[in-house]
């Protein structure tokens, strides 16, 4: 009985050129947008790769030297695009690709791809993400708008509910019709374009599948609140013309004005410090050049540290003094930049708590961690790179003061000790590894759910021939 | 019967639309919106500019502090307190160029900023500028919060170029479609009253109201958000104009398509779609041929031409320094010292041959970036929300141009300070070398600090600004006028049947 009825209603929706070309058009839009990013990820990605090749080839080739210098010399490493960042490629635009991991300094990842755009670039950015999160709910309206207050008006419903269907059936069925629509035509492709994609980049495993699945889910039930919404709208308003403004005004709150909104304030609200003072302070807690009264600090330490009355007596103190220095600004450094990055965290879980005011906001947070592309899972990467800093720069500083070199004497080593050193390889978390803090996001759009489908039973329940 | 009197028509409408809550309400969420995006811009301006501060701040203290340090190592060495690393030793010119000499170029904020983010939000407004760093400055900027960046700020420049049409839009589509919607069209129609006098009073209704309000909205914003207006007169008088322009523009689309005199429903399907169209469409249509037809210069091989050129230049390290000061009259006759020069006097030669073998994907990286600057200034005219967002950064001084011309003094500055700096530290090779074992804890060829020029940044005059301007509010008349025209021409019958 269902299915018949469903492919009536949808076969009704296909009949408004306008509303059905509508969807159609950004169902287009999305799947170019997915592919454009796809395609351009897989590009910089090879890109990536051979160079983060050429980079082992020029550590493991340096030649003889100072393994205090060779920390210098050391790799840049790259961050691959997230399996999932042609869905929704979240803050990666505006994320460093790649950071220098040498001694002394936790560097900032460098070459956002948007650094320098333009303000065409800028605003013509869209992924299917946002244009599912922003525009869809205009399509959904104007389709939940023709099925349901377009029939009213024209005096149909009236005619449908004399007949012997149930009215909840009727408003379940149109509810059905305009959510089968856009999922179909808005997630599904771009799920499929996605897997393929991931299939032909060898990227395609069990957690990828996962995400792929959960963000479709995700959206296929956002897209289910934006139905229901429309159609419990459409039914309630006393005529066409109160339900097309009030489905305006809807969307207007929940997609433009409150998610940049909500956005600005939680950035405002719980500021960040600058980055000015975060890398001056770590400047001057750490410096990468100290001062000679810190070096007298410093030979005193080194002198306690190894029980002796003099640098005489260590084997290697100018290793012994880098080493000091540097597992210092590691202190330094997780005291300083934790509850900076922690401070991100907590604005990205306050926005995503305000997914409780929209919807759009639920699924806007909710996406970029689905789609691993949320400053959590950036900060995986950067954690694990400055891991990797640290034991290669340990390690070549452990060399040094393992051997004996005093005023002009140096000990240098070579591709015996570099080949020690493993590749820099990265996987990205697993899906619900890292502490998201979008989580919040998900128990909103599940209220939202509940809301929707609420409201949806109501207007149906009190719906009469 | 004798067809009423524009004047009479327009002085009823304006009474009746003056009562009406929508219009109210519409005004009021657009001041609020106008507020809110200027007073958040404000906060985080007066944040950045708090940064400055302190990054002035920081280079005084680090002044202060190479001062004293050079009065403390003329100090005789003692058992104590022995002789100085070069990298610690200001005295010693070599460290001192490398190790010491660090400053700041700053980007104040112009006092109209809170007009709009523009790319504040994006590049640094805060460049470190050291002697050997190639080109410049490091690639930098200030974290934010990346989630914000990629659904973009709310800031005063939004309200105006995204919600305020909706705004408009909305309230033509309401008001004007009333009669239409109620079935009373008809009745309209019988009137001696054609659909251009009656459409146009209306809107002409509308726009008296809303204008004056807008402008008023967007006067009282601005002032709440802290902005000096009797300083800012000229670009503030400009940025209404612009606004009042764009304002024509929507209400000119708006009366085309209710020219047609369609349902509410209708019409606002239509202006959604016309919405979308400029504010999202076309900007990714636009944006995403332009990226596959001029393609960025890859970041990555950036970074690998980086490596591959410093390790050649480790490679040839002596042979270029050899060569070097073989081409120097000055230096021709110590070459033989170019194997034993220290590691900050060897910067100060092969840093330019580093920069001189990466320039061409740095001015592939420049060339692409101004290219795409003047793309978006062309699509400004085919977007007109793409033009008026560029229009209020310029007028903000928030604009990628300005941007660009900071970048630009930063590095003439870092010139600045190498044209100060290396003579004095390449002079250094013509004398002889420092003896092992020294009496005073400094190597004192550089007695005092160096008095260096501080960074400045020429600085566009607002006569400039309002200039860089004026052809795309000339356009946006223009548009606003055709728009307008063909919504009156097309408003030519009654549609009832």
């Amino acid at each position: 009985m269902i299915l018949p009825l469903l492919h009536l209603e949808i076969a009704m929706l296909r009949r408004d050129r306008r509303a059905w070309w509508s969807l159609l058009a950004l169902a287009i839009v999305v799947v170019l947008s997915c592919v454009s990013i796809a395609v351009d990820n897989v590009r910089v990605d090879a890109s990536k790769q051979q160079v983060a090749a050429a980079e082992r080839q020029r550590w493991l080739g340096q030649g003889e030297k100072d393994p205090h210098s060779a920390a210098h010399y050391s790799i840049f490493a790259f961050k691959r695009a997230p399996a999932l960042s042609a869905l929704d490629p979240g803050g990666n635009p505006f994320l460093g690709q790649t950071v220098y991991l040498e001694a002394h300094h936790q560097n900032d990842m460098l070459y956002r791809p948007q650094q320098n755009a333009s303000p065409l670039q800028r605003i013509g950015f869209a992924s299917p993400a946002a244009l599912i999160a922003g525009v869809a709910p205009l399509v959904v309206f104007l389709l939940a708008f023709t099925l349901v207050a377009q029939e009213r008006e024209r005096g149909t419903t009236r005619l449908a509910l004399g007949a012997a269907i149930h009215p909840s059936m009727l408003v379940v069925i149109k509810m059905l019709a305009v959510w089968a629509s856009t999922a179909g035509l808005l997630v599904l492709p771009v799920a499929v374009v996605t897997v393929g994609q991931l299939a032909f980049t060898g990227q395609l495993d069990r957690d990828a599948l996962l995400r792929v699945l959960a963000w479709s889910a995700t959206f296929a039930g956002y897209l289910a609140v934006l139905a229901a919404i429309g159609i419990a709208i459409s039914l309630r308003a006393s005529n066409a013309r109160l339900a097309m403004t009030t489905l305006f005004g809807v969307w207007i709150a929940f997609s433009l004005a409150l998610p940049r909104a909500a956005s600005t304030f939680v950035d405002t609200a719980q500021p960040l410090p600058s980055s000015q003072s975060i890398r001056q302070q770590m400047a001057s807690e750490a410096p990468a050049f100290w001062s000679d009264e810190q070096g007298q600090r410093n030979k005193q330490e080194l002198l306690a540290r190894y029980g002796v009355s003099s640098l005489e007596e260590i084997p290697n103190p100018r290793m012994a003094e880098l080493d000091l220095m540097e597992r210092h600004s590691h202190e330094v450094f997780d005291r300083i930049l934790g509850p900076f990055y922690d401070q991100v965290e907590r604005q990205d879980r306050w926005f995503a708590l305000l997914g409780f005011v929209s919807p759009t906001i639920a699924i806007q947070a909710g996406s970029a961690a689905l789609a691993g592309t949320d400053f959590s899972h950036h900060r995986h990467f950067i954690d694990t790179a400055e891991r990797y800093r640290r034991d290669l720069v340990n390690r070549m500083n452990a060399d040094g003061m393992a051997h004996r070199a005093h005023g002009s004497e140096r000990h240098t080593n070579d591709e015996r000790l570099w080949s020690q050193i493993p590749e820099f390889v990265y996987a990205a978390p697993r899906l619900g590894t890292p502490a998201m803090p979008a989580w919040p996001a998900f128990g909103a759009l599940l209220v939202w759910l509940g809301i929707a489908a609420s409201v949806l039973t109501i207007t149906a329940r009190e719906l009469r021939p | 019967m004798s067809a009423p009197a524009f004047r009479d028509l327009f002085v009823w409408e304006w009474r009746h639309v003056g009562r009406s809550p929508l219009l109210w309400s519409i005004v009021v969420i657009l001041l609020a919106s106008f507020c809110w995006g200027a007073l958040t811009t404000a906060f985080k301006h007066n944040e950045q500019s708090a940064a400055l501060e302190r990054a002035r701040a920081d280079d005084q203290a680090l002044i202060a502090s190479t001062a004293e340090r050079a009065v403390a190592y003329r100090a005789k060495i003692t058992e104590d307190a022995g002789q100085v690393a070069y990298w610690q030793d200001p005295t010693n010119v070599a460290g001192y160029s490398e190790y010491f000499v660090r400053r700041h170029a700053l980007k104040p904020h112009l006092p109209l900023s809170p007009l709009a983010t523009g790319v504040s939000d994006l590049a640094p407004s805060r460049l470190e500028i050291k002697l050997n760093t190639p080109f410049g400055f490091n690639d930098t900027y200030d974290f934010e919060n990346p989630r914000g960046l990629a659904l973009g700020r709310f800031d005063f420049a939004f309200a105006v170029v995204v919600l305020l049409p909706i705004g408009l839009l909305l309230l033509c589509a309401l008001l004007i479609t009333f009669e239409r919607d109620r079935g009373m069209l008809r009745l309209v129609a019988a009137q001696a009253v054609g659909p251009r006098r009656w459409i146009g009073a209306r809107m002409a209704a509308i726009l008296a109201w809303f204008v004056p309000a807008v402008l008023l909205a967007q006067v009282v914003a601005l002032a709440i958000a802290g902005v000096p207006l009797g300083q800012v007169a000229a670009p503030l008088a400009v940025s209404l104009v612009l606004t009042l322009l764009y304002i024509f523009f929507w209400s000119g689309i708006a009366l085309f398509v209710l020219a047609r005199q369609p349902s509410a429903g209708a019409a606002l399907g239509m202006f959604g779609a016309i919405w979308a169209l400029l504010i999202i469409g076309l900007p990714m249509a636009i944006s995403a041929l332009v990226a596959t037809v001029d393609p960025p210069p890859s970041a990555v091989e950036y970074v690998d031409a980086q490596r591959r050129v410093r390790d050649e230049i480790d490679a040839e390290r002596d042979a270029l320094l050899t060569q070097a000061l073989g081409a120097r009259p000055d230096l021709a006759a110590h070459v033989h010292r170019a194997t034993s020069l220290d590691y900050a006097t060897r910067l100060s030669f092969l840093v330019p041959e580093i920069e001189r073998r990466l320039s061409p994907q740095r001015v592939a990286m420049e060339d692409h970036r101004v290219r795409q600057e003047r793309i978006a200034f062309a699509t400004g005219f085919l977007l007109p929300t793409l033009g008026i967002e560029s229009a209020f950064a310029a007028l903000a001084g928030t604009d990628p141009e300005r941007q660009r011309r900071f970048e630009q003094a930063a590095r003439e500055y870092q010139q600045q300070l190498r044209a100060c700096v290396y003579p004095l530290v390449q002079a250094e090779i013509t004398k002889p070398p420092a003896p092992p074992v020294r009496e005073t804890r400094g190597r004192l060829n550089l007695p005092e600090p160096l008095d260096l020029p501080e960074f400045s940044m020429t600085e566009a005059s607002n006569a400039e600004r309002i200039r860089n301007v004026l052809p795309f509010a000339f356009w946006l008349a223009l548009l606003a006028t055709v728009t307008s025209i063909a919504g009156w021409r097309r408003a030519d019958r009654w549609q009832v049947t």
